[in-house]
């Protein structure tokens, strides 16, 4: 680092230099830019993109889990049937549907369309709902009990991340709902349901890898 | 070993010392530093010492790594940015080209809530599984409070509105 203070010219370049920036001089009108922006201009997005980094952490630690309890078991899963096919598949098929409107419902945000943002949230919102309704009879269909095993621990871990999830992002969507209704609203919000949608995709995205591991895996490496 | 944690341990005792008695000294004979006793080159030594609220009355455009060393140039400062609202500017990430202005939302006591219901949480779960549900409900509430809008603020950054949508 150069250290310019070593002769006067410098110095007084310097003291020019702060009394510039205290001082008014021509200024940089920023009056007319937009005052919200999507996707990677907005702080939202990189607030969402900080949790889904948190949150894949999470799940990548729980499954990682469940492999390493996997490898120290003789019987696996241990004196249990693995969870039923059904309705964990049912599930898998729902959240990859809900996908679309989850899609129209963003775009529709970032075309900043309050009718269509209040018609596709709420599709996306019902077909939440009937999610987590699948997700009670995923847990009714577990055969295991947290308390039962290491892998009934993990496998109920694990899937109760997710729902926390899938709830956190319903209840996110209704609150914008009646919010898209109500109002007061102003451009912004729209970048909330814009960030919105993309915390759902990381809800649909990060199942298919709990899937895969709590529902096939069993039943290719189990015992 | 003991002897040398020992050892470790009056080093910090009197590296402490130290601080506490040069930060004793100084107040009491010191002399007064001033905004910037080191010619420094970078902005927080520009603004005053004790520094206003936000920093800076205008905000100062940079030109370059060593602002305060860097030969003067403009613009000197940001303008248009909300007086009566807590508006600042969002720059792009790589190039901090100013992108769009946002307006930061009024203080209320709900953040304060918010984090006394999840203190509540964290703590109650240590006992019992029903200690993560019942102060969810709470914490769900003081969080849903803080996000939503108020209609004074609402209107007075509708009013600063600019859709970044090209008409």
């Amino acid at each position: 680092m150069r250290n310019p203070l070593r002769n006067q010219e410098a110095l007084a370049q310097r003291d020019a230099s702060l009394r510039r920036l205290r001082a008014s001089g021509p200024a940089l009108d920023v009056r007319e830019l937009p005052s919200f922006g999507f996707s990677h201009r907005s702080l939202m997005w990189w607030g969402t993109q900080g949790l889904m980094a948190i949150e894949g952490m999470a799940f990548a630690l729980g499954l990682g889990a469940w492999f390493y309890l996997r490898a120290q078991t003789d019987v696996w899963p241990p004196g249990d049937q693995p969870p039923a096919l059904l309705w964990g598949s049912l599930t898998t098929l729902v959240l990859l549907v809900s996908l679309w409107p989850n899609h129209k419902a963003k775009q529709a945000a970032e075309h900043l369309d309050r009718g269509g943002v209040q018609r596709w949230l709420l599709v996306t919102l019902l077909v939440a709902l009937a999610i987590l309704l699948l997700r009670v009879f995923e847990f009714r269909h577990l055969n295991t009990h947290w308390q039962s095993s290491a892998y009934g621990s993990i496998v109920w871990l694990v899937l109760g991340l997710h729902t926390v999830h899938l709830l956190t992002d319903a209840y996110d969507s209704a609150v914008l709902l009646v919010l898209f209704h109500t109002g007061p609203l102003q451009g912004q919000r729209y970048v909330d349901q814009s960030e919105n949608a993309v915390y759902w995709v990381f809800v649909v995205v990060s199942w298919l890898p709990v899937y895969a591991v709590l529902y096939l895996a069993p039943r290719t490496w189990g015992t | 070993m003991n002897l040398l944690s020992t050892i470790g341990a009056a080093m910090l005792a009197v590296g402490v010392a130290l601080f506490v008695w040069n930060a004793w000294h100084s107040r009491r004979h010191g002399v007064p530093a001033g905004a910037d006793p080191w010619q420094a080159n970078t902005l927080e030594w520009a603004t005053a010492s004790p520094p206003p609220a936000a920093n800076f009355v205008a905000v100062p455009v940079v030109h370059g790594r060593d602002p305060l060393w860097d030969p003067p140039a403009t613009p000197t400062h940001v303008a248009g940015l909300a007086v009566d609202a807590r508006e600042v500017l969002v720059t792009t990430v790589l190039d901090a080209q100013p992108d769009h202005r946002i307006v930061f939302p009024v203080p209320t006591i709900w953040p304060f809530l918010s984090a006394l219901a999840l203190t509540a949480l964290f703590v109650a779960s240590i006992f019992t599984p029903w200690g993560v549900v019942w102060p969810a409900i709470p914490a769900t509430i003081a969080l849903t409070l803080w996000f939503w809008p108020r209609r004074d603020p609402t209107e007075k950054a509708r009013a600063l509105e600019r859709s970044p949508l090209v008409p």
